[in-house]
């Protein structure tokens, strides 16, 4: 029988051996950054036409005076985060983790906060320099250190969700101070020097109740209707999920604008059927529809709901066959995830491993 | 056909994307071959690794190692397409330059390494790919999966039990 040392060397040297088939004279390189230079004129034209609506005079003067811009494949844009989620009530807005929800100022971003426990961790935040809400999630490749035991002041102040810190408060020098308070199974941190500002924050922090803190796995989809049809498209909601341990924590939560939920609805009808199976999936997102009946018979409930659930893992969104019931599998796309993949979602969700889903995602990282 | 190893130059320690991919795409395209299979799916897997990275390049730079990055994202890719081409046989890797009649027993062992790569699932064969080709421990191989250490651990035992196998059949079948 072959020992374990002549199978490494075997397969070694087999995998070194057929390495030598391929052919690496093909331009591949070549092709990426066409295909690249092609993808961003596709973008500058969209812009522009988006912008010729507002103004189209002084579109059209910019683009007879100023040349186009190089295409300099190190500085292709990053997507801007488009809020357009209701749920904003003026300055504020609400954020959801697990099983809490907090108030913070309408106009801060989304980025990291620490990971892991211990003393040291690591913490991959694009945003730090300005006004954010952290999760414990992975934005960036370019990661640096957390120490626990010596926080540092930060350049802009934050809320951190979910972070695992001792309640109480930390001393940050220069009148900031950094304070944790626990709210049910989670923790919210916020790094302030305005004392007002953090009273504020903090205690707004309670129990959650737009989506449930945890799931078993991937929601069922649903599509409830009666003869007469659905009436009015009353509210919308998006709940995020990702793997944790054995079952799924409510990673990301929001209201979402009627007329976008309409139209994820209308992207999902469109978008073509597949049967994929997956054995297991680590991220999936619930959009949540509630419709008006308005034919209810009296005494009975007054609401439709339907539910789509976007499978990032297994790359296919599930909805309810109505009127016949049963579900249906239709593809991933980015014209599904356009509608809904706003507010925090492009900063917080990894999405599936496609190439579009950086225009919507964190994507996947190295 | 380049058949050799090729010494990387060295690079600044923030390249452009063209200086790094001049230097690094024969690599990766062995590497996607050798995960895919095919010479075809294997240009597939890096055209779109490298799209991604090529928008991307300024934070890819950044990282600790750019080759990793990608490595990652053409195993992504492959699995993704294994994925929704829902393959219900193995896949047969391509058998190049292999005489079935030549007995040189070492070119009849290499053939069998191949063929058991050909019938893993394409998380285990990108396993096998990264320990015993990219030479990379397997904490690495966990990261890049993005799978637990025990689990890369296993995908690599089992493909070298079924190589132990494929090995004894092919001695039996000799016999």
């Amino acid at each position: 029988m072959t020992d374990d040392t002549e199978l490494d060397r075997l397969m070694r040297e087999g995998l070194e051996r057929r390495a030598g088939d391929v052919d690496v004279a093909v331009p591949i390189a070549e092709r990426a950054t066409a295909a690249v230079r092609r993808r961003h004129r596709r973008g500058l034209i969209v812009g522009l036409a988006a912008a010729a609506s507002v103004a189209v005079v002084a579109v059209i003067a910019a683009l007879s005076s100023t040349p186009p811009p190089p295409v300099d494949p190190d500085d292709i844009p990053a997507p801007a985060i488009e809020t357009g989620v209701t749920g904003e009530t003026g300055e504020w807005r609400t954020e959801y983790w697990a099983d809490i929800q907090v108030d913070v100022p309408a106009s801060w971003s989304w980025g990291g906060a620490p990971m892991g426990r211990g003393e040291q961790r690591t913490t991959c935040t694009e945003l730090a320099d300005r006004p954010y809400v952290g999760r414990p999630v992975s934005q960036t490749d370019a990661c640096g250190t957390y120490r626990v035991d010596a926080p540092e002041r930060p350049p802009a102040p934050y809320v951190w969700l979910g972070v695992p810190l001792e309640p109480g408060t930390v001393d940050l020098g220069a009148g900031w101070t950094q304070e944790t308070v626990r709210v049910g199974d989670s923790t919210v941190t916020v790094a302030t020097d305005d004392v007002d500002l953090r009273s504020r924050i903090l205690g707004s922090a309670r129990a959650a109740s737009l989506c449930p803190a945890r799931m078993p796995g991937p929601a069922e989809p649903r599509s409830e209707t009666t003869e007469e049809g659905v009436g009015d498209l009353l509210f919308a909601t998006v709940c995020a999920y990702q793997a944790d341990g054995n079952d799924f924590a409510l990673v990301y939560g929001s209201d979402l604008d009627t007329g976008r939920a309409r139209g994820a609805i209308a992207a999902a009808d469109a978008a073509a059927g597949n049967d994929v199976r997956c054995k297991s999936t680590s991220e999936f997102v619930v959009l949540s529809a509630t419709f008006s009946d308005d034919f209810a018979a009296s005494g009975a409930p007054r609401r439709l709901y339907q539910d789509l659930v976007y499978d990032h893992t297994c790359g296919h969104v599930r909805t309810g066959a109505a009127p016949s019931g049963g579900v249906r599998q239709v593809d991933l796309t980015a014209d599904t995830v356009a509608p809904w993949a706003v507010g925090g979602v492009p900063g917080i969700l990894r999405g599936p491993s496609t190439p579009w889903a950086y225009d919507y995602f964190i994507g996947v990282q190295g | 056909m380049d058949v050799g190893v090729t010494e990387p130059r060295s690079m600044p320690s923030s390249p452009s994307f063209d200086d790094w991919v001049e230097v690094r795409a024969a690599a990766l395209l062995r590497f996607a071959y050798l995960v895919t299979g095919s010479q075809h799916a294997a240009e597939d897997a890096v055209q779109s690794a490298l799209e991604l990275a090529c928008r991307k390049w300024t934070r890819v730079r950044r990282a600790d190692d750019p080759d990793a990055y990608v490595r990652r994202m053409i195993v992504n890719e492959h699995v993704s397409d294994w994925r929704r081409a829902r393959r219900k046989e193995s896949p047969v890797a391509e058998v190049r330059g292999a005489d079935p009649a030549d007995p040189a027993d070492e070119i009849s062992r290499s053939d069998a390494v191949w063929r058991v790569c050909g019938g893993l699932p394409p998380q285990q064969r990108a396993a096998v790919v990264l320990r015993y080709y990219e030479d990379l421990e397997y904490a690495e191989i966990a990261a890049l999966l993005d799978v637990a250490e025990p689990t890369a651990r296993s995908h690599v035992h089992r493909a070298l039990t079924a190589l132990r196998g494929e090995l004894e059949r092919q001695e039996r079948s000799d016999d």
